[in-house]
């Protein structure tokens, strides 16, 4: 369609055939914009609960283990459970070396906490909070031991999944995941059953080593083979080896 | 037209088309936040300025796809076309901060340097080591964004002057492969994460409606190019009747596939290049202002004796052989030599 008049852009008005159907094609192009964005934001996969206490730093209490991974262990008297809260550094890493330097010992410091339901962890704060209280007067009791499991399921790093980072699963977090376990924080299995039902299971070497996995394998499905121990509120495979496989 | 640069040379026009564009972009992501904050409150707020701004990218970038051949179909769009570049780079900043934010959150404050880990994260995957699916995206957004980062900070008429409008243009095109990267890394990245078909039914009617807009328009200018030579006399082509050329307006004929302009001005039929020098546009589908064919898509003047631009101005186009025969426009399809001046033919009744 040929209109009447010509539109030159750098002259200050627009003719009144060009302007009309040009204010339709805009609104439309915004409300599609707008709606897009919208049913987009409707459609996208709910992220699990979790928590990230970013920037609260609280004192905490309790026996500094470095196996099977660097973790504090608190007793509650109340209840005479154990929980165990996985230690990480303020980034994608692990504790500070100087730290864990103290394994074995009671300690206080400043942490931050990172919670996904009973799954705990600690960042630990700065060195001027830590104290270091000598060995314990108890013992922990010994993890209870289930056999050796092959296990699949997808390789995660526990402190995005914890709730650092949310979602923290599958390709788009892959690379982050990748740099987290490549930086120190412990690896653990995502386990979903057909039931739909999620397990998470630490992954471990053996007597406090690393657990052998690759870093680049996180974000994949994996099977892993080991021994496996519930250690308190942890789920802990000794892993013997992995490799990744199609899901 | 100017004869000097300014950063932007701001009039009426431009205000509102920037302000439209502003709060269609804030409107949008606003959307996506509230909807986003409603029905997914454990998503991280760097998750959702992550997600926001790649989707407002990806969409920005289809309407911008689109109003090319919207305006070559209804020339009524030409508005939408005219300050383009201002989408252009909107769209680009939004990328750049998908992408400042991605880049950071899930490579940054680790072992690696964060660019060096964007490329090299899980680089086994390069070698196929777990199938397609797993193939990094990371990759195509990345080439993607040095592509809109180029046609963003080109995209002043300072750059057109000196890259030339043959080089610009190509970089410019590169738009489309900019477009099928993007495809690439929402492919292989969001959508192996995400289950919904939202996204995936989304990019593939977007893709049809740029396609289907581009052939469109093709078709157009195809049918236009098919407008065959009735006969050929001492190397003149006859191009259409002197009658389908009306007194102040362009039309585009094509003649042994070259693309004449032809205009009627003062009751003569001048020819000229359909190509206008400024960025490539369609001079024949113009008009006459001022006694210059003046170009539908920037308003870059010629003077149609000649093709030299008014003075200041410098650009020339060149004009080609015409002449009248029994009320049929015949064209010579050889171009003249640049600044040769033609009286044009003359119409009878």
């Amino acid at each position: 369609m040929k209109p009447k008049s010509f539109y030159i852009g750098y002259l200050p008005s627009v003719p009144r055939e060009y302007a009309k159907p040009t204010w339709v094609a805009a609104c439309l192009m915004a409300l599609f914009l707008i709606a897009a964005m919208g049913m987009l934001a409707a459609s996208q996969e709910v992220a699990d609960a979790g928590t990230y206490e970013f920037g609260v730093l609280k004192p905490r209490e309790g026996f500094l283990r470095t196996d099977p991974v660097p973790m504090l262990t608190v007793g509650d008297q109340r209840t005479g459970s154990i929980n165990n809260y996985l230690l990480v550094g303020a980034t994608k890493e692990g504790p500070p070396a100087e730290f864990l330097a103290r394994a074995g010992e009671q300690v206080r410091f400043d942490g931050t906490l990172v919670r996904r339901g009973s799954q705990l962890m600690l960042e630990v704060g700065p060195a001027e909070s830590w104290q270091f209280l000598g060995a314990p007067s108890s013992l922990l009791p010994p993890p209870k031991q289930l056999g050796t499991m092959t296990l699949r399921g997808e390789l995660i790093d526990t402190k995005c999944f914890f709730g650092a980072m949310r979602p923290a699963v599958g390709k788009i977090h892959r690379g982050c995941a990748v740099r987290c376990l490549s930086g120190g924080i412990p690896p653990a299995l995502r386990v979903v059953d057909d039931a739909g039902n999620e397990s998470i299971v630490l992954l471990a070497g053996r007597s406090g080593t690393p657990a052998p996995v690759n870093p680049e394998w996180a974000g994949l499905f994996i099977d892993a083979t080991g021994p496996v121990e519930v250690d308190g509120n942890t789920v802990v495979m000794r892993l013997d080896v992995a490799r990744p496989v199609r899901k | 037209m100017a004869v000097g640069y300014s950063v932007v040379g701001w009039n009426k026009q431009k205000r509102v088309y920037d302000l439209v564009i502003a709060g269609s972009v804030v409107a949008a992501v606003g959307a996506f936040v509230g909807v986003t904050a409603r029905g997914n409150p454990f998503l991280t707020a760097e998750t959702i300025i992550i997600r926001a701004t790649a989707l407002a990218a990806f969409l920005l970038l289809h309407i911008i796809l689109c109003i090319g051949p919207l305006a070559r179909l209804d020339e009524r769009f030409l508005p939408l076309l005219y300050n383009r570049r201002h989408l252009g780079v909107t769209m680009f900043l939004i990328a750049l901060i998908h992408a400042a934010f991605s880049t950071l959150q899930f490579h940054g404050f680790g072992d690696a340097n964060p660019l060096v880990s964007l490329f090299t994260a899980y680089a086994s995957e390069y070698r196929a080591a777990t199938g397609l699916p797993q193939f990094p995206f990371e990759i195509f957004g990345a080439a993607a964004l040095v592509i809109l980062f180029l046609m963003a900070a080109t995209s002043h008429d300072f750059w057109l002057k000196n890259l030339g409008p043959i080089l610009w243009k190509r970089l410019h095109m590169m738009v489309y492969a900019a477009y099928l990267l993007i495809v690439l890394h929402i492919v292989l990245g969001a959508m192996q994460s995400e289950r919904s078909i939202a996204l995936p039914a989304l990019t593939a009617m977007g893709f049809a409606v740029v396609s289907m807009l581009h052939l469109a328009a093709a078709r157009r200018e195809r049918r236009a190019d098919r407008v065959a030579p009735a006969m050929a006399q001492e190397h003149f082509v006859d191009v259409c009747a002197a009658s389908d050329v009306e007194e102040g307006c362009g039309k585009v004929v094509a003649a042994d596939g070259e693309r004449i302009a032809l205009f009627r001005h003062k009751g003569k039929i001048f020819a000229l290049s359909n190509v206008c020098r400024h960025q490539g546009g369609p001079l024949g589908e113009g008009r006459i202002v001022d006694g210059c064919a003046t170009c539908p898509w920037h308003g870059w003047n010629y003077k149609v004796e000649d093709g030299t631009s008014p003075p200041p101005f410098h650009e020339i186009v060149p004009t080609f052989p015409v002449r009248v025969v029994d009320g049929r426009v015949q064209v010579r399809p050889e171009a003249n030599p640049l600044e040769t001046r033609s009286e044009g033919a003359e119409v009878t009744p």
